[in-house]
C-alpha cells in the first residue's frame, strides 16, 4: 500500500505541475488543500479527471471528494477500494 | 489628452533574452524551447511561486515580464486599487484554445483538462499578475493585428483621464505555437522616476 501511495504521490506532483515540490517534501498524510499543499478548486477538478483517466474511476458523488482528496493516502485507499469494482 | 504620463519601467522578452529598461538582464538563448527558457527566466528572478508552473504559456510570458518590471520597484508602495493593467496581442489565447481542442476532438479519448480550459481566455494573464501583486484597478485586454503604440496609448490615456487610475502596467504579450514576444511598460502620473514621456516615439524606441 505504501509503495502504491508513493507512486501516486509522484503521479499527482507531475499531473498537477507542482514543480516546486519534490516527492520527499510531501508526506502521505499531509493535507492537500488549504494550509497543506495549497491546492485549489481547479486542482480538485484535475484530480477527478486524473482518477478517471489513469484508473478508470469516476467520482459519482461530488460530496465524497472532500474526504477522498484529503491526502495522498486517502486517495490511494479510495483507488485500491474502487479500481476493480 | 493628458501629457504628464511617464514610462517609468519597461521589459522586453524576445529571442531568448529579457531586457529591463532597455538593458539585457537575462540571456536564455541556450534553452531548447519556450518552456525551458521561461522556466530559466523564472528561476533567474529567484521566485518561489508554485502557481507559475500551472500557467499556460501566454500567462507565463506576461507574468515573467511583469515580475521583471516589479523586481526593481517598491510594489508595496503602489496604490493597488488604482493600478490598472492594459494588455494586447494578436493571437488572443489561441495557443491554449488549440491545446484544449486537441483534448476534446476525439470522442473516444475525451479528457478535457480543467487546468488547460481555465486559460482559454487571453485576459487570464492579467488575472495572474493581479493575484500575485494584489492589483485591483481597471483592466482591459485588446486584440490587434500587430503591435501599435498608438492603439495602446489611447485606452491608457483615457483610463488616466476618466478614472482614479494612478499607475498602469501596459503592453503587448503574444504567444502562439512556440513563437513569443512580450513588451510591457509601467506608466505613472507625474512621476519623477525615469521622466520618459508616454508617447508614440518613446514607445516605438523601447519596443524595437
Amino acid at each position: 500500500m505504501e509503495a502504491f501511495a508513493t507512486k501516486l504521490k509522484e503521479q499527482i506532483i507531475t499531473h498537477l505541475n507542482l514543480e516546486d515540490l519534490t516527492p520527499e517534501e510531501v508526506g502521505l498524510d499531509d493535507p492537500l488543500f488549504g494550509e497543506g499543499l495549497g491546492l485549489d478548486s481547479i486542482d480538485a477538478l484535475e484530480l477527478i479527471v486524473f482518477l478517471e483517466k489513469e484508473y478508470g474511476i469516476k467520482i459519482e458523488n461530488p460530496e465524497e471528494g472532500k474526504q477522498i482528496f484529503e491526502s495522498v493516502n486517502t486517495i490511494a485507499k479510495f483507488i485500491q477500494k474502487n479500481k476493480n469494482t | 489628452m493628458n501629457h504628464n504620463l511617464n514610462i517609468t519601467a519597461s521589459c522586453r522578452i524576445r529571442d531568448g533574452k529579457v531586457y529591463l529598461n532597455n538593458k539585457e538582464v537575462f540571456n536564455g538563448e541556450s534553452s531548447e524551447d519556450f518552456p525551458a527558457f521561461i522556466k530559466s527566466a523564472y528561476q533567474n528572478l529567484g521566485l518561489k511561486y508554485g502557481k507559475f508552473h500551472k500557467m499556460d504559456s501566454l500567462s507565463k510570458l506576461g507574468f515573467i515580464a511583469s515580475e521583471y518590471i516589479f523586481s526593481e520597484m517598491d510594489v508595496g508602495s503602489l496604490d493597488k486599487e488604482n493600478t490598472a493593467i492594459v494588455l494586447a496581442n494578436s493571437s488572443s489565447s489561441l495557443d491554449t484554445d488549440i491545446r484544449h481542442h486537441n483534448s476534446i476532438k476525439d470522442a473516444s479519448n475525451f479528457y478535457p483538462s480543467p487546468a488547460v480550459f481555465v486559460y482559454t481566455l487571453p485576459n487570464i494573464v492579467m488575472g495572474e499578475i493581479c493575484i500575485k501583486n494584489k492589483i485591483q484597478g481597471e483592466n482591459a485586454f485588446f486584440i490587434f493585428d500587430e503591435f501599435n503604440a498608438q492603439t495602446l496609448i489611447e485606452p491608457i490615456e483615457i483610463l488616466f483621464e476618466e478614472t482614479e487610475t494612478k499607475a498602469c502596467l501596459g503592453g503587448w504579450v503574444e504567444f502562439l505555437e512556440g513563437k513569443y514576444e512580450a513588451f510591457l511598460f509601467f506608466i505613472e502620473k507625474e512621476s519623477n522616476k525615469g521622466k520618459l514621456a508616454f508617447n508614440v516615439p518613446n514607445m516605438n524606441q523601447l519596443y524595437l
